[in-house]
């Protein structure tokens, strides 16, 4: 769905994060993609190379993606389980009870910022004296 | 010499989307206006049941629908024919609706005008719009006879999302392979809650149950309008 555009989305909310943040650029990424949010990771990570070059404060930040398996829960029978493909009636008791605990989110996790400082100045110059 | 430092964020990608959406959707609940998004393939008949519905669903200056699509006014044309406002939203490219459009398109309309509706035509396309709240209180996913039954197994997220099915173009029923239990009892596995309707906008057949199952929508949400 969209990967490009979710990723310029993404680096203009780093840009947010940078400077809020006082940082010059990003070293790492992370997501959390869903299962069943409509997002394909390895599309995801394509774009990213992609449009990377493109943007300063990432041309060298690492992308991480932590895919998330659907898990649905039934508030009937109590049980938790991960469903074979996209069945939202209980494989244990065939409650239509059954919600969605994990496997939906599309979430940016955290970012890796850094900071480039400036080296300091040595207190003694070559000469030897002190200043 | 570098810092760095990791900072949590924990934040939704598509929080930006959901933002704009929950904003529309408070400001027509205080103006008791129902929205309702329909999505579907192309050609699946969303602009003919609208053409069909709406005319009889209510005072027709009371309903306002956003149309969009990737080119033309065309079913913005269709529905003001029927003398219902209607404001065509043409993305350019982008296969679906996003929060911000139908809020461009809203700040653009005349929102003093006292609605009862708001119907938003997506783009057609069964895959992107599912992922997008449009700040809609009823969604509303349709399949016509000709497209085949599986498309609930092959486009679960549209189905799951959705609060109403709607099996259009149900006189084709006889000419086509369709199973109307099929679709529907995939379509339950993946969305226990939806409220099924198998309609023709052509002869008219069952309409008036998805009329109705509208004005019931608009009642329970604003029992007070």
């Amino acid at each position: 769905m969209h990967e490009v555009s979710i990723i310029e989305d993404l680096f203009d909310r780093l840009d947010d994060l940078a400077r809020e943040h006082g940082a010059d650029r990003i070293e790492s990424i992370t997501l959390d993609v869903g299962e069943f949010c409509n997002v394909v990771p390895e599309l995801l990570e394509s774009a990213f190379v992609a449009c990377r070059p493109f943007r300063a404060r990432v041309t060298e930040a690492t992308l991480i993606i932590r895919p998330v398996p659907l898990e649905v829960a039934c508030d009937d029978c109590l049980s938790r389980y991960r469903p074979d493909g996209y069945r939202f009636t209980c494989a244990h008791c065939g409650s239509p009870r059954v919600r969605v605990v994990q496997g939906e989110e599309f979430l940016l996790r955290d970012v890796g910022l850094v900071c480039d400082m400036a080296e300091p100045e040595p207190a003694i110059q070559g000469d030897g004296a002190l200043r | 010499m570098t810092n760095t430092k990791h900072v949590q964020v924990l934040e939704n990608m598509l929080d930006a989307n959901d933002y704009v959406a929950n904003g529309l959707r408070a400001e027509w609940d205080a103006r008791h206006i129902l929205a309702v998004n329909l999505l579907s393939s192309p050609g699946s008949g969303k602009t003919t049941l609208l053409e069909a519905a709406l005319p009889w669903l209510c005072p027709k200056d009371r309903i306002l629908v956003f149309e969009g699509d990737i080119e033309t006014e065309r079913d913005a044309e269709r529905i003001r024919s029927q003398g219902i406002d209607a404001f065509q939203i043409t993305t350019g490219g982008t296969c679906h609706l996003e929060a911000h459009m139908i809020e461009q398109a809203w700040k653009l309309s005349d929102r003093q005008q006292p609605l009862d509706f708001i119907f938003i035509e997506n783009v057609g396309n069964l895959v992107c719009p599912a992922s997008f709240d449009l700040g809609e209180h009823v969604r509303v996913v349709m399949v016509s006879a000709p497209e085949g039954d599986d498309k609930p197994a092959k486009y679960p997220k549209a189905f799951r999302t959705a609060d109403a099915f709607v099996i259009t173009k149900s006189d084709m029923l006889p000419y086509t392979s369709f199973s109307v239990e099929r679709a529907i009892r995939e379509a339950k596995q993946i969305q226990p809650n939806l409220k099924v309707f198998v309609l023709s906008a052509q002869n008219g057949e069952g309409v008036q149950e998805w009329r109705d199952y509208l004005l019931e929508q608009r009642r329970l949400r604003f029992p007070e309008a």
